[in-house]
């Protein structure tokens, strides 16, 4: 999968929101005071009561609907629609599904994979393309048309509301929208069902990945920001080099039983195969399939070779599957560089002794003969803010030590620890009872905070995937048995590491490259979903239409709201980039290119500069306006997730853009009703 | 007019649309396509059709008309250009993003806009083969990706069959990335016999229809592309034209070295030189070519090339010079003397023995028995070595005796020193002193090769990093 798909901080969107909206009202209200004030003659008093009036007739315009008289405004723009003859874009739709097949790749794709996602990615666009022209062509034209025929006189002169008439409009039009695209998308199904070639019916499905974090170990085992850049343009995936100690490292949270899958398997071994069959070993006759829960994991690594290496087979991989909670509580105990020494302590066990120098340290603060910094007990404070996480899944009663007492000992230093000015006396009091507790438990701790893994070797099939099946019956690197869910799961955690063991060749990944695949959805449940995504597109864009023929005709408001598509789903990655990246504004680039200073050398301070670069801010201030007013139409791009297989989560996937349509509405129908208020319907 | 009512309006401008319509019918009508026995075309159509063929400005004149194409084109009406240029930036996005199926189904769109676009076929289809290819891992999708180039340039060659270069593309793609890429010993498997499951073990039709080795399936695509540049106003435009056409015979060259680096040293290799021989002296030797210097034949002699000067009313040197010139472009020399060489069989056992000898070796057959009868490594290589010798030497010796004592001296070409031979013998070499050297027997004063084992002292070090990949080399027997 060449995409990442991450959760959408909600709370965050909205606060954004909030202020573009309150902004832009707060605005539109001074504006509204002013022309009041004007109009009576600058008497504030004046203007406040009829400021007020206003408010309180909008408020009973948009408060006190009917709905009644919008169904009936709705079936009225419906009826006007169909007798328009809008339903002919079906004509169009069937004879694309008739020569669709032309445009498609002649020959089959290498992996199923492909050829599915040809299919589906073709189907998707073609409706999208067909069903957003004639939505936005349609919901420009509704209203100019009612006001240059004067059918609108009729309606505003029955007892409906111009809110009404605007939402009866916008449901109308959105009613039509939602049946052409569902009738298209049905048959869209059928068609892609149908189409996609026998050996690759098993990629349509709905994969239901639970993705983790990654990080990056180095060539020599130490923790690293990213993996090696072997010369990809596309830096999406990081290189680890094989037969060295850099390592990939997943981290997945919450994992339990519940994430297995039932599935054939010979035996009770982990078992990897690649999702290309052909490159799996045929089973013999004598092997017996059984069927047996495992927790599955998919991986999409790429191989990169510097020499040709054993051409026949893939990179050979290790994963380890791994509990580190020695490793955990040694990083987490020995962060700051005073208390460092404590990591190796731990690590070899020792941890009376380790409960014995962080007493020391404990005094040595509070009396001032050990020296720390706040950042060095700020990043002290994190680590034990980790150890709280390891110590919590266990549980009192079987445990073996207080653990309700450690997290409490914990949690005080990482209160005292993460204050900006640090109270260093409280500090070693907080450090000096978890030393205590630590020295207490010592034999326990040591017992209980252990590292186990297990080990499994696999070949890499590069473009198709693997899946590795693991049982729950497991035997760690030292032959011990153990309970993946049990043992190697600590509350929910479990950590993968890979390593390539191929020398002089790299393996590259990415985040989404290894998931637990849990049980697969049918392939109707991620199709539909992709759909909702234009469907959403398609209401943002009737509701623009609507709201932009409230207040211009027709064809000002067709290009108006071809513009918000067109800068909205094509340019808003540029506007992105130009609010967002921290570089130098326009006036100073015209400055650059006038006094030839090249973008790697630094201007000269001078008044000059400063004014420049004040008015540099303003614009990209005003850019900001215009990045965060127009809507970003990626958020509707939920195809990519059908044609890859996966099913389209909520979080990354639908609630963004049902987040973003809704949070357009409001404002747009504020600004139509407003409109058609004060708009003089006797002008042509 | 205005005195019309509204449907009179409307049957004058019937009127007008059918009046118009009959000259446009008259000129534009297509020709019925059916010749009589002299082969005119019985009907040949309006005089819009007739220029149209005349001047061979029709779609189908250039190739295989697609349908989707021409309707694709008309419904863009002036927009192909735009909608081309949105595919094309699709098109490199995938491939950054190694999205090969979406860019594969991007490629097909750009052709279905621009099918007569010459560079547009060349520029995917190596693309496919080679770039897209050498991004997969395992060597069956690299395969696939090469048979996707080539039966992508293969189309285009179809839909554009006045174009030389896509009949030359699709050969060398055959010929050059299957029988030399690095994957070369699985790619020529495949070729016959393809890992797709679903060709069962046989060939893919697509690719190759007669079940041929790869280089000679190659020779018919560079035949193809020779007669196509051979047609009346076309003309290639990729290299000199000699060397545009020495591919076929070279084609026979390569299925023979081919041969040999399988280790397949049946008489068919022994065959396949002396056919390589024939063609090269024979076809492309005679072939006539018109240059600066007027006629010329590579297969010739100075005073040949002085007589037609003389005939032609050109400077004698200047015609002999430029004849050198075009022998030394094509490596002329060099080819007919290595294939006249390794057509003799005493040349093929040589390099058989030296095979072997080299395979006895690597098995661990090398160890003297106790009546002191040398191991079969070191008694295939000892023979080999010698006829091999044998062979270099009676080469030297008959370009000697060359009748064109003149070009002999100016431009001799000493097969003992053609790096391929040279780098052979030194192998064996190698694998005979390690050999000996592994018995702890000391190297004789006289041996074969020895006057190679001496001259090519400076070079050493390449030569026992060659042996130490070959040593690696997986062989098949």
């Amino acid at each position: 999968m060449s995409f990442n798909p991450t959760p959408f901080d909600f709370w965050n969107g909205l606060l954004s929101w909030g202020i573009v909206f309150g902004l832009f009202l707060g605005v539109a209200v001074l504006m509204v005071f002013a022309a009041a004030l004007i109009s009576s003659g600058f008497s504030v008093g004046s203007a406040v009561s009829k400021v007020f009036a206003g408010f309180a007739s909008a408020g009973e315009d948009l408060f006190q609907l009917s709905l009644e008289r919008i169904w009936a405004l709705t079936q009225l723009t419906i009826r006007e629609a169909i007798r328009r003859k809008i339903l002919l874009v079906f004509v169009v739709f069937g004879a694309l599904f008739m020569f669709a097949g032309w445009f498609l790749a002649d020959s089959e794709m290498p992996t199923s994979e492909q050829q599915v996602k040809v299919h589906v990615s073709t189907m998707l666009l073609m409706i999208s393309w067909l069903t957003l022209p004639l939505v936005l062509l349609m919901s420009c034209w509704g209203i100019p048309q009612d006001i240059k025929n004067r059918a609108m006189h009729t309606v505003v002169t029955k007892p409906a509301r111009r809110s009404e008439i605007y939402l009866g409009r916008l449901l109308g039009y959105s009613a039509v929208g939602t049946l052409i695209l569902a009738v298209m998308a049905v048959i869209g199904y059928f068609w892609i069902i149908r189409l996609v070639p026998a050996s690759a019916k098993d990629a349509l499905v709905a994969r239901v990945p639970i993705y983790g974090n990654l990080s990056f170990l180095g060539p020599d085992g130490r923790p690293a920001r990213l993996g090696i850049n072997v010369g990809d343009v596309w830096d999406f995936r990081s290189y680890i080099a094989g037969a060295t100690q850099a390592a990939a490292i997943w981290d997945f949270d919450d994992i339990d039983e519940s994430d297995a899958v039932t599935r054939e398997v010979q035996s009770g071994d982990i078992e990897s195969y690649s999702l290309d069959p052909k490159q799996n070993e045929e089973l013999g006759d004598d092997v017996e399939l059984v069927s047996a829960e495992r927790l599955q994991f998919e991986t999409h690594f790429e191989s990169f070779r510097t020499n040709k290496g054993d051409m026949k087979q893939g990179l050979l991989c290790r994963m380890r599957i791994v509990r580190d909670l020695r490793d955990r509580t040694a990083r987490a105990l020995g962060a700051g560089v005073s208390f460092q020494e404590l990591t190796g302590m731990i690590d070899e066990g020792e941890f009376e002794q380790a409960g014995i120098r962080m007493a020391e340290f404990a005094n040595g603060i509070e009396t001032g003969a050990l020296e720390v910094s706040d950042a060095e007990l700020n990043a002290a404070a994190a680590g034990y803010r980790d150890f709280i996480a390891v110590l919590e899944p266990f549980s009192s009663d079987d445990a073996g030590f207080p653990v309700d007492q450690f997290v409490s000992a914990a949690q005080s230093i990482v209160e005292t620890g993460e204050a900006t000015n640090v109270d260093k006396k409280a500090f070693a009091a907080a450090l000096k009872t978890q030393s205590e507790l630590i020295r207490e438990h010592a034999d326990v701790l040591s017992a209980k905070l252990t590292n186990l893994a297990v080990d499994h070797l696999f070949r890499v099939s590069e473009y198709h995937g693997d899946l590795h099946y693991i049982p729950r019956e497991l035997f760690s690197e030292t032959g011990d048995p153990v309970d993946l869910f049990n043992d190697l799961c600590h509350g929910g955690r479990l950590r993968v590491e890979i390593f390539c063991l191929s020398p002089g060749q790299y393996l590259g990944m990415a985040r989404p490259d290894l998931f637990i695949r849990t049980p697969d959805r049918p392939f109707a449940s991620t199709y539909f979903k992709a759909v909702a995504g234009d469907w959403l597109m398609i209401l943002l864009v009737v509701t623009f239409g609507v709201t932009a023929s409230t207040f211009v005709k027709g064809p000002v408001a067709t290009l108006l709201t071809i513009t918000l598509v067109i800068v909205g789903a094509g340019f808003y990655p540029f506007l992105e980039k130009l609010v967002l990246e921290d570089r130098w504004g326009s006036l100073e680039s015209v400055r650059r290119i006038i006094d030839h200073k090249n973008p790697t050398v630094d201007l000269e301070q001078s008044r000059s500069q400063e004014i420049i670069e004040a008015a540099d801010q303003g614009i990209l201030g005003g850019l900001w306006v215009v990045y965060k007013t127009f809507p970003d139409f990626r958020v509707y791009k939920l195809s990519p997730y059908a044609a890859a297989g996966f099913d389209v989560p909520w979080s990354a996937g639908l609630l963004p853009a049902f987040a973003v349509t809704f949070a357009y509405f409001i404002p747009c129908f504020l600004l139509g009703y407003l409109s058609l208020r004060f708009r003089e319907l006797e002008s042509k | 007019m205005n005195n019309l009512s509204s449907q009179q309006r409307k049957l004058v401008y019937l009127g007008g649309i059918v009046l118009l319509l009959i000259p446009t019918i008259l000129l534009g009508r297509p020709s019925s396509g059916k010749k009589d026995a002299n082969g005119q075309a019985e009907d040949p159509g309006g005089i819009l059709a007739q220029q149209r063929a005349e001047y061979e400005l029709g779609e189908s004149t250039l190739g295989n008309v697609d349908p989707s194409s021409a309707a694709m084109n008309l419904v863009l009406l002036g927009m192909r250009g735009i909608a081309v240029n949105q595919l094309w930036m699709q098109h490199d996005e995938m491939k950054k993003v190694k999205a090969w199926g979406e860019m594969r189904a991007l490629a097909n769109s750009i052709i279905t806009l621009q099918p007569h676009f010459l560079d547009v076929w060349r520029y995917h289809g190596w693309d496919l083969a080679y770039n897209v290819s050498s991004q997969w891992d395992a060597v069956e999708d690299r395969y696939f990706w090469v048979k996707e180039g080539t039966k992508f340039t293969k189309d285009g060659q179809q839909r554009n069959q006045k174009f030389p270069e896509l009949a030359w593309d699709v050969g060398r793609l055959i010929g050059h990335k299957i029988g030399r890429s690095d994957e070369w010993r699985f790619f020529r498997q495949f070729f016959l016999s393809d890992p797709d499951p679903k060709f069962e073990g046989g060939v893919d039709p697509e690719m190759n229809d007669r079940g041929r080795d790869n280089y000679l399936a190659s020779r018919d695509w560079f035949l193809e592309a020779n007669r196509i540049d051979s047609l009346p106003g076309i003309r290639q435009r990729l290299m000199a034209p000699m060397l545009f056409r020495h591919y076929p015979s070279r084609s026979y060259f390569d299925y023979a070295d081919a041969r040999q680096r399988e280790g397949k040293f049946t008489d068919k290799t022994a065959t396949a030189w002396s056919l390589a021989y024939q063609d090269w002296i024979e076809r492309f030797g005679r072939e006539e070519f018109e240059t600066s210097a007027g006629k010329m034949y590579l297969e010739s002699t100075s005073d040949e090339m002085r007589a037609l000067a003389k005939q032609e009313g050109i400077p004698p040197e200047e015609k002999v010079s430029r004849w050198r010139f075009y022998q030394n472009l094509t490596n002329y020399r060099y080819w007919r003397e290595r294939a006249k060489l390794e057509s003799d069989p005493e040349m093929n056992d040589a390099h058989q023995e030296m095979y072997e000898g080299r395979l006895a070796f690597k098995r661990g057959e090398l160890v003297y028995g106790p009546d002191g009868t040398p191991p079969e490594s070191v008694q295939k290589l000892e023979s080999g070595m010698k006829k091999f010798s044998n062979m270099l030497k009676k080469a030297s010796e008959e370009q000697a005796d060359y009748e064109d004592k003149e070009l002999r001296e100016a431009n001799k070409y000493d097969l003992a020193e053609d790096r391929n031979l040279v780098e052979e013998g030194m192998l064996a070499l190698i694998y005979w002193r390690r050999a000996l050297e592994q018995n702890n027997r000391d190297i004789p004063k006289e041996y074969p090769l020895k006057w190679l084992w001496d001259r090519e002292q400076d070079s050493m070090g390449e030569y026992l990093q060659e042996f130490e990949r070959d040593l690696r080399t997986v062989q098949q027997d």
